[in-house]
């Protein structure tokens, strides 16, 4: 039977409460006048469900009580008030509520919005746990796989320093074959891992400027790559609000593709800048080198599809699979025009301001 | 006294690897969480013993290894690896390893490793507590 918890310091309105849970067929475990209470049992007896007024006798109040709980506890909250004003709505939004029910409410909606609580609620536990595995799944990959690539490498560098006077020119170019393919299998692991390290990281959000970051990479390729006369063009002034790391690798992929796929072309150009389209500015990356078919765009943000073969463009085919990750995690939106021979287009939209 | 250098980008198991150590009357006169800055802390701090973690990001405990060794040859190294009998032991005792600690860390054993490399602790600083 599913066990509740009442939180509601006017008697009256929390025996009334728990009387139309019973009629339901639920279990009301107490019912409770201040948030202190509410946390301590909320620990002891681990209820499936806690019903939550905002305004509480006692210090702590609805909402500073759920914090506490949602995130000792994980059991659901669900806050009933009568308050709707968007000061309490947007105090509440952060406590992570599973509903909330503005009185006077139906008894309908109460045992549908509590149903809707127990299955998000089990759902995230689920999905929690499979992550948690994943986690020490592909720890454990990574580990596990490149140990025999480090000896794979390893050893035939010792070939290749010691007895390459015991080998034909034909064996020696076959020791530099495994060994380059090993470093790419090394490199293939590495961008796994963080393409799963940028999904689960959490985000510091702080005011980026996006034109600054922009510059300071396309200098960084310009000097490991003096030999590539590339005309670039970074709009000023732009600043969005996201984490810094993810957003940096966000666009070192994003450049370092544009660099690299105008490596094949003459007079390369590459455009940093933004537009609006309505009320939301949106971001572009912009060159003109391979591009690619327009009708395959879609295919780009897919993990380990490549447009173009190895030989022409070196690349794994996670790149675009991580900026994707990192630009959704923001909450924006990310996606590509282009056409073959005519260069590339990258549009991305992150938050401008805070919250 | 022997002086030891932690060369290992996670936290948790330099945190680890130090107190062990630490608690055993070894004195550890640096800790590196990259390649990189290890190498470079081991030429100003000229430790008796450098310990090394195989699975790093940019420059693996292995290429670590190859750079310490060429840049001199009396270095004594231990790598830190998760795979028991794997090729990698192998690899690193030809470069040049003294030995090798196996992860995650078990007191005992490693110990033993660190003392048949630089000798025994001085039992002055031994903390009675953890032994």
């Amino acid at each position: 039977m599913t066990q509740v918890l009442i939180v509601e310091d006017e008697a009256i309105v929390a025996e009334s409460i728990a009387s139309k849970l019973r009629r339901y067929g639920y279990e009301v475990v107490d019912t409770l006048p201040t948030g202190e209470e509410a946390v301590d049992k909320a620990g002891k007896t681990r209820p499936d469900v806690i019903l939550m007024d905002i305004h509480l006798a006692g210090k702590m109040d609805g909402i500073q009580a759920a914090d506490r709980i949602s995130s000792q506890y994980h059991i659901p909250v669900i806050f009933l008030t009568a308050y709707a004003d968007e000061q309490t709505i947007a105090r509440a939004k952060e406590a992570g509520p599973f509903g909330y029910l503005v009185k006077p409410f139906r008894e309908r909606d109460l045992y549908v919005t509590i149903e809707m609580a127990r299955e998000r609620s089990r759902l995230e536990a689920e999905l929690e746990a499979a992550n948690r595995e994943l986690d020490s799944f592909s720890y454990s990959v990574s580990h596990d796989l490149r140990a025999p690539l480090i000896a794979i490498d390893g050893f035939s560098r010792i070939l290749e320093e010691t007895y390459a006077g015991y080998l034909p020119p034909d064996g020696v170019e076959c020791l530099s074959r495994i060994r380059q393919a090993a470093n790419q299998m090394d490199q293939l692991i590495e961008d796994f891992l963080r393409l799963s390290r940028v999904t689960r990281a959490p985000l510091l959000m702080e005011k980026l400027d996006i034109s600054r970051i922009a510059r300071d990479i396309l200098g960084q390729l310009a000097t490991h790559d003096p030999d590539r006369k590339v005309h670039w063009k970074v709009e000023e002034g732009l600043t969005v609000f996201g984490d810094p790391g993810l957003c940096e690798i966000a666009l070192k992929n994003l450049i370092g593709n544009a660099w690299k796929y105008t490596m094949h072309t003459d007079n390369a150009q590459i455009q940093v800048g933004s537009l609006m389209q309505g009320q939301t500015r949106v971001f572009f990356i912009k060159d003109n080198g391979a591009g690619f078919p327009s009708e395959k765009a879609n295919l780009l943000f897919i993990p380990l599809q490549r447009l173009h073969s190895h030989q022409e463009f070196p690349g794994n085919g996670i790149g675009l699979a991580t900026v994707q990750r990192i630009v959704h995690r923001h909450g924006g939106r990310i996606w590509a025009e282009g056409a073959t021979g005519e260069g590339a287009t990258f549009f991305f939209t992150l938050p401008e301001e805070a919250g | 006294m022997p002086t030891v250098l932690i060369i290992d980008d996670e936290d948790l198991d330099r945190k680890v690897l130090h107190s062990i150590l630490l608690s055993a009357g070894y004195e550890v006169v640096g800790t590196a969480r990259s390649g990189e800055e290890g190498i470079k802390l081991s030429r100003t701090l000229k430790p008796d013993l450098i310990t090394i973690d195989l699975m790093m990001p940019k420059m693996n405990g292995m290429e670590v290894l190859i750079k310490l060794m060429k840049e001199n040859a009396k270095t004594n190294a231990l790598i830190c690896t998760s795979a028991h009998s794997d090729p990698v032991v192998d690899l690193a005792m030809r470069y040049g390893a003294k030995g090798y600690i196996i992860k995650p860390f078990q007191a005992r054993s490693l110990l033993a490793t660190v003392k048949e490399v630089v000798g025994a602790p001085d039992p002055a600083r031994m903390n009675v507590w953890n032994f």
